[in-house]
């Protein structure tokens, strides 16, 4: 399959680390992948702002830039979830966008959920092995792409050597929601606060966490607690381990039969 | 004198909201999807487990001798009682009304508008019960009592097993609409309250203890 | 958009302030999370008994979108089915309407006690201290509400609605206005309670009931209570007034069903309430109980305005309080910071929209859009959306900050671009680096702010993922020997 990036504007300026992993996956898996250089940003500033006009202006650049990709994969799930709620939705009334926003809708995925879901890809041919102690936070906007908790941890669970621990109050939101952060700060205060009580309280050193704004939301806070927890996108951990696993074939066999 | 609005002037601007409907949205007619009783299963079974899971005490006999019997001996079991007993159609009435005269249970006056405020236990029958919740019916009018299963600390409903129907669909579905009754209520648990704390309290304005009888050869 | 207040007397909302004060009290956090959060999780157990619980949802939904857009119809069949059943029905534009109205009929009728079961559009009105004013004396029977009316306090929550309140403040409270000795046990205090309100309904001239829902094709009003109280007002005054909007009507006894299916556990977890109220008209002739006389009023308030709107949907709501409980916000500040009948997520929709955006400007943004409450209504009502478009409203009516506007105009020339965007970053990133210390800032300049108050904000990579590509292409292509 050839794969077109999606990197995100927080992915790309503050975990590029994070896209290249996806990147080696793929490509380990034996698809093709493409970064269409010319994307900046789905546009979820604007519209979480209420700055519809501007939006649509961005989306719509978006789905140009994006038009002749095959699929569209992008490790930020609320970017996932603007593109699939909300493009369709900000050009309702545009008969010449519309469909266009329908079809980027349409093959544009999640990185957990285009392995998992999509890909359907079977881990016990590698050799995964990851040791740590490890907490999960699920990001809000999963829901919007039909991802549960669970959906997440059979990923999480694949790992030989990480003891998990699942997080009080998984599903309850960081308190990011975007401009949400600056505009109703001492409300996005108090709720990461909550967040980083119950990554305490699990004790583990690492937590995993799939959405670049929950990530800078809550290490942040983390870092300001005085709490000293690893972050992990699940594509980082899954990339290392990748790297230090004797699959059960041999690497030409993993690529072929992924290739099919 | 009028208050309010006339019926023309508010219907006039209800009318004008919706000058623009929408998109027609048709009204389903099949609510199959939302059935989770079917008929066919245990429905006496699946109806006392569900009132027991709600704090019910559901109890079954095999014929009405049995259920006079036993609700004699509920009545009893803590002493000298009143109970009123409207005289609707319960099943095994007359039956229950000479065991409990025969052990000196105070019958109240059911027309004593203020009778059932003063009686231990209130004795009734049920209109029909639903298994999916463990519901009980009880409908007012003629020989009803409302007060009968709500003034009273002990309610005691005999229910017999042709009553019982499976889901709340069912229950709606045979609803008359024309000779409907006053009231119907469903009685679903018996009466209580967690608004102090979330601690649940039982018994707040209804009766703490309902037990119901099941006749069921 | 423009219409009455929530209040009749002077009062200013101000979000930010109570919510303030909110965040300040660390018991409320505590208080409302631990109560919230039971009912979430038991909401959460008992759904799946539905089978397919998203499908029956869908339905609902479905339902009331299709009652609502011919409201008219079906209000008007419901209306004719009351008056079948010898009920008279009342209509009422605003509140003050249906405030003279029902006193006016408590006048009529010469009622000097009255008993009222819970009802949250009585609350939006201010029906009881209209009632009081004529010197009629009404008591709130639903034992969290008659907390609530001793202490001359508003609910906090839609269902649940004195979770505020700590059993040693009840206890305090009944000593001192029921003359009982101090007790924190709930027994006690819920006996005390029972014992004053149990002559009150034996004495009662008229009750006041709400409406759950009301069945147009039976002239059906549907209350649901655990405790017994709404079956007493409804039954042993001689005249019982059912305030209602006009949201609450349903076309037939079977959609009734659906909705009994999903309010209970959506609310509480439990299959049904303990009681659930068929109530169709005064006594039948012949009838030994019921009330002699049954009135309906119907009051509207604002909601043909919201009918008519793009917000029509949030009309659909079932006033089960799950958005409440599975809401971060709301689990955080309780009800009481919302300053309105309504808390909570359908709260931030239809106080505004009942009153007006200018009065509520807070309540849309204080939402991170985690979508917990649109996961958690029985009938989807897409809270988050609904949520964008009112800020949208905000900046169309020009109420977002010049700050923001202008932000927003550089932004999206520079996300236009990916050249501009470059540079935007290049040039933003050297700035940042400038305050950071560790890859990491502890301040930021203006509504940034907002952030390092809280938390610290991470430096960007020093090589955007973007510049990255290149070589990493050309390493990934060497490694797999191309």
């Amino acid at each position: 399959m050839k794969v077109s990036l999606f990197v995100t504007c927080l992915t790309d300026t503050f975990y590029p680390d994070v896209a290249e992993c996806v990147v080696r996956i793929l490509r380990r898996l034996g698809h093709q992948v493409e970064f269409p250089e010319d994307q900046t940003c789905c546009g979820q500033p604007a519209l979480n702002s209420g700055f519809f006009d501007e939006a649509r202006a961005i989306a719509g650049r978006m789905i140009d830039v994006f038009r002749d990709a095959e699929v569209v994969v992008t490790p930020s799930g609320s970017c996932c979830s603007i593109v699939r709620e909300y493009y369709p939705h900000l050009f309702k009334d545009d008969p010449v966008m519309y469909p266009r926003a329908v079809a980027m809708a349409g093959k544009t995925f999640e990185t957990v959920e285009f392995l998992q879901k999509k890909l359907k890809v079977d881990w016990s041919r590698w050799n995964l092995t990851y040791p740590a102690v490890a907490t999960y936070h699920y990001s809000c906007h999963n829901r919007g792409i039909d991802m549960t908790p669970e959906d997440v941890e059979g990923l999480i669970r694949q790992f030989r050597g990480l003891e998990y621990r699942r997080l009080d109050k998984i599903d309850q939101c960081c308190g990011f929601g975007g401009t949400f952060s600056v505009k109703q700060s001492e409300l996005s205060g108090a709720i990461v606060w909550e967040k980083v009580k119950c990554i305490k309280a699990t004790g583990a050193h690492m937590v995993i966490c799939n959405d670049g704004g929950c990530t800078m939301n809550i290490q942040g806070a983390c870092r300001r607690a005085g709490l000293h927890v690893e972050f992990r996108h699940i594509m980082q951990i899954l990339d290392e381990a990748m790297t230090a696993s004797r699959p059960r074939m041999s690497a030409g066999q993993v690529t072929a039969e992924a290739a099919r | 004198m009028m208050r309010g609005q006339t019926r023309e002037a508010f219907f006039a601007r209800i009318r004008e909201s919706l000058t623009d409907r929408g998109a027609p949205v048709e009204l389903p007619s099949d609510l199959e999807v939302a059935r989770v009783t079917a008929s066919g299963v245990d429905l006496v079974t699946l109806f006392m487990d569900r009132a027991q899971q709600v704090g019910m005490r559901p109890e079954r006999v095999v014929d009405d001798r049995a259920a006079a019997a036993k609700v004699v001996e509920i009545v009893t079991a803590a002493g000298r009682a009143s109970a009123i007993l409207p005289e609707e159609d319960i099943p095994a009435r007359a039956l229950i009304v000479d065991g409990l005269k025969g052990k000196g249970v105070r019958l109240m006056d059911v027309n004593d508008r203020d009778a059932a405020f003063d009686a231990d236990f209130g004795i009734t029958g049920v209109s029909c019960a639903i298994a999916e919740t463990g519901s009980l019916c009880v409908d007012s009018g003629g020989t009803h009592r409302r007060l009968a299963s709500l003034a009273v600390p002990h309610h005691i409903a005999l229910v017999r097993a042709e009553q019982i129907v499976p889901d709340l669909l069912d229950f709606a579905a045979r609803v008359s609409k024309d000779d409907i009754p006053a009231n119907m209520t469903l009685i679903s648990a018996p009466s209580k309250t967690a608004d102090i704390e979330m601690i649940l309290v039982e018994g707040v304005h209804g009766p703490k203890v309902v037990h119901i009888i099941v006749i069921a050869s | 958009m423009s219409g009455q207040t929530t209040q009749s007397h002077e009062f200013h909302p101000d979000f930010k302030k109570a919510a303030a004060a909110a965040l300040a009290d660390v018991r409320i956090g505590a208080t409302f999370d631990r109560a919230t959060r039971l009912n979430f999780d038991k909401r959460r157990a008992i759904m799946p008994e539905l089978g397919r619980p998203m499908a029956i949802r869908e339905l609902a939904a479905r339902i009331k979108d299709h009652t609502l857009q011919n409201l008219d119809r079906y209000l008007e069949q419901l209306v004719e089915n009351v008056r079948k059943h010898g009920g008279q029905v009342h209509f009422a534009e605003t509140g003050q309407q249906a405030n003279e109205i029902i006193t006016g009929i408590a006048r009529d009728v010469g009622a000097s006690l009255i008993v009222k079961s819970k009802s949250m559009v009585s609350e939006e009105i201010e029906l009881n201290q209209e009632i009081e004013k004529t010197g009629i004396e009404v008591v709130e029977t639903d034992l969290g509400e008659y907390i609530l009316q001793l202490a001359g306090e508003k609910p906090s929550h839609i269902v649940t609605p004195v979770i505020h309140k700590t059993k040693e403040d009840i206890a305090a409270l009944f000593r001192d206005k029921l003359g009982i000795e101090y007790t924190v046990d709930p027994e006690a205090l819920t006996a005390a309670a029972r014992k004053v309100l149990r002559a009150k309904f034996k004495a009662a001239d008229m009750g006041i009931i709400g409406a759950n829902f009301a069945v147009a094709e039976t002239g059906t009003i549907c209350i649901v209570t655990n405790e017994g109280n709404g079956r007493f007002c409804s039954s042993r005054p001689r005249v019982v007034v059912c305030l209602m909007g006009i949201e609450k009507v349903v076309p037939r006894m079977k959609d009734l069903g659906i909705f009994l299916k999903l309010l209970g556990k959506s609310a509480t977890g439990q299959r049904l309430t303990c009681y659930t109220s068929l109530i169709t008209g005064p006594k039948r002739p012949g009838d030994f109980d019921g009330p002699e006389e049954f009135h309906l009023v119907l009051l509207d308030r604002g909601r043909s305005r919201i009918l008519a709107g793009e917000y029509r949907s949030v009309l659909r709501c079932i006033r089960c309080g799950a958005c409440l409980n599975a809401c971060p916000v709301y689990r955080r500040i309780g009800g009481h910071a919302y300053e309105s009948v309504y808390p909570g997520p359908i709260g931030k929709l239809i106080t505004p929209l009942l009153a007006s955006l200018e009065e509520y400007p807070d309540l849309p943004t204080a939402s991170s859009l985690c979508g917990a409450c649109l996961d958690a209504c029985p009938v989807r009502i897409d809270i988050p959306t609904y949520l964008l478009h009112m800020r949208n409203e905000l900046v169309e009516q020009g109420r977002m900050p010049w700050t923001w506007r202008i932000g927003f105009k550089f932004w999206r020339i520079g996300m236009s671009s990916a050249f501009l965007y470059r540079c935007g970053l290049k040039f933003g990133r050297m700035f940042m680096w400038l305050l950071s210390k560790d890859g990491w800032l502890k301040w930021l300049p203006m509504d940034g702010s907002g952030w390092t108050d809280h938390r610290d904000f991470p430096l960007p990579a020093k090589k955007p993922f973007r510049a990255r590509w290149a070589d990493l292409q050309k390493q990934l292509d060497a490694e797999e020997g191309r």
